[in-house]
């Protein structure tokens, strides 16, 4: 249970794309403990009671475990699944503060193009708490992925396109962020911290960070 | 000399309706990528309705045209094992095209 806690832990949310992710994985695990008791019991009943299995037919096992159990519960799941998705991606709004992620071979930097003055920073993202923002991610060399995981989900960077991703922190706190595709030797060291200020404080703490890396 | 008649190999009306699904798989994902890259996505045609969703949809429709014709093909063999197992995959293609690729009308696109 240790993995459920932590700075990187997808299962304890600071903002609502987050908190929509881990309630999927909820979901996912509260429809797989009835289907996983489910299917260990009817395997012990046949092996423990034996002839218990004769009581439905060969082509009726079929039915029932490969069509009847598992469509209605994977229909369920990928339809939630679905409209999640759809409400963590949204639509390109001016709502938005937008930030741009650059990745490179071992490192992250952002730019803040709605902050006049702003910096680029260097393996620290700043944000507003309590505000949307998107985050559009692109890469220098080869495809990473960006992802802080109490914050949203992971978009890929690839090289010459730029991808988008909305993240909202609810309050102010710092939070880990990782490369979540393998990039190279470098993949492990990829990681970069996520600041999150007071949203009245957040230009001036912008103006004052530091571009290089912490 | 006397060969044996030519026979068309078994596998082929089982495997053809999943055949055009993994086309199709490939295709759609292919057309999405191309079409987000192109701005298709910005092109209304109809309130709504944007140049990469209408190609998505008719690409979608092309894809359940063929596996039904692959249904109504096997649908004229002389029964037979081909026949039984190739009409219920076939059938079961038709509802993963169908089901798998359905987000083409709902979902967001790029």
């Amino acid at each position: 249970m240790a993995g459920c806690g932590g700075d990187l832990s997808a299962l304890d949310p600071a903002g609502p794309f987050a908190e929509s992710i881990a309630r999927l994985w909820w979901a996912m695990l509260l429809g797989a403990i009835p289907l996983f008791a489910l299917v260990v019991g009817l395997f012990l009943l046949t092996v423990l009671r034996p002839g218990f299995g004769r009581r439905l037919s060969a082509k009726g096992w079929i039915v029932a475990g490969g069509l009847a159990l598992p469509l209605p519960v994977l229909t369920a799941l990928l339809g939630y699944a679905l409209f999640q998705g759809e409400y963590r991606l949204g639509r390109p709004g001016s709502e938005a503060l937008r930030v741009e992620a650059r990745a490179r071979m071992g490192q992250w930097s952002f730019a803040y193009p709605d902050t006049p003055g702003a910096p680029v920073t260097v393996g620290v993202l700043h944000l507003p708490a309590g505000r949307l923002v998107e985050i559009t991610v692109t890469s220098e060399d080869v495809i990473h992925s960006f992802w802080v995981p109490r914050l949203g989900g992971k978009i890929d960077a690839i090289p010459g396109h730029e991808t988008r991703l909305r993240l909202l922190a609810e309050a102010p706190g710092t939070f880990g962020g990782v490369c979540a595709e393998y990039c190279g030797v470098s993949h492990t060291d990829m990681r970069f911290t996520v600041r999150a200020h007071e949203a009245g404080r957040y230009a001036a703490e912008l103006a004052k960070a530091e571009t290089g890396a912490e | 000399m006397s060969g044996r008649p030519a026979s068309r190999p078994v596998f082929l009306p089982i495997l053809a309706a999943f055949t055009i699904w993994a086309v199709g798989f490939l295709a759609l994902y292919g057309l999405q990528a191309t079409g987000c890259r192109l701005g298709w996505q910005d092109a209304e045609l109809l309130p709504g309705v944007t140049h990469l969703r209408l190609a998505l949809c008719l690409l979608l429709a092309g894809l359940a045209a063929a596996v039904v014709a692959v249904v109504l093909r096997l649908r004229r063999l002389p029964a037979g094992f081909a026949r039984t197992v190739g009409l219920a995959v076939s059938l079961a293609a038709a509802a993963s095209t169908l089901f798998s690729f359905s987000g083409v009308f709902w979902l967001s696109l790029c």
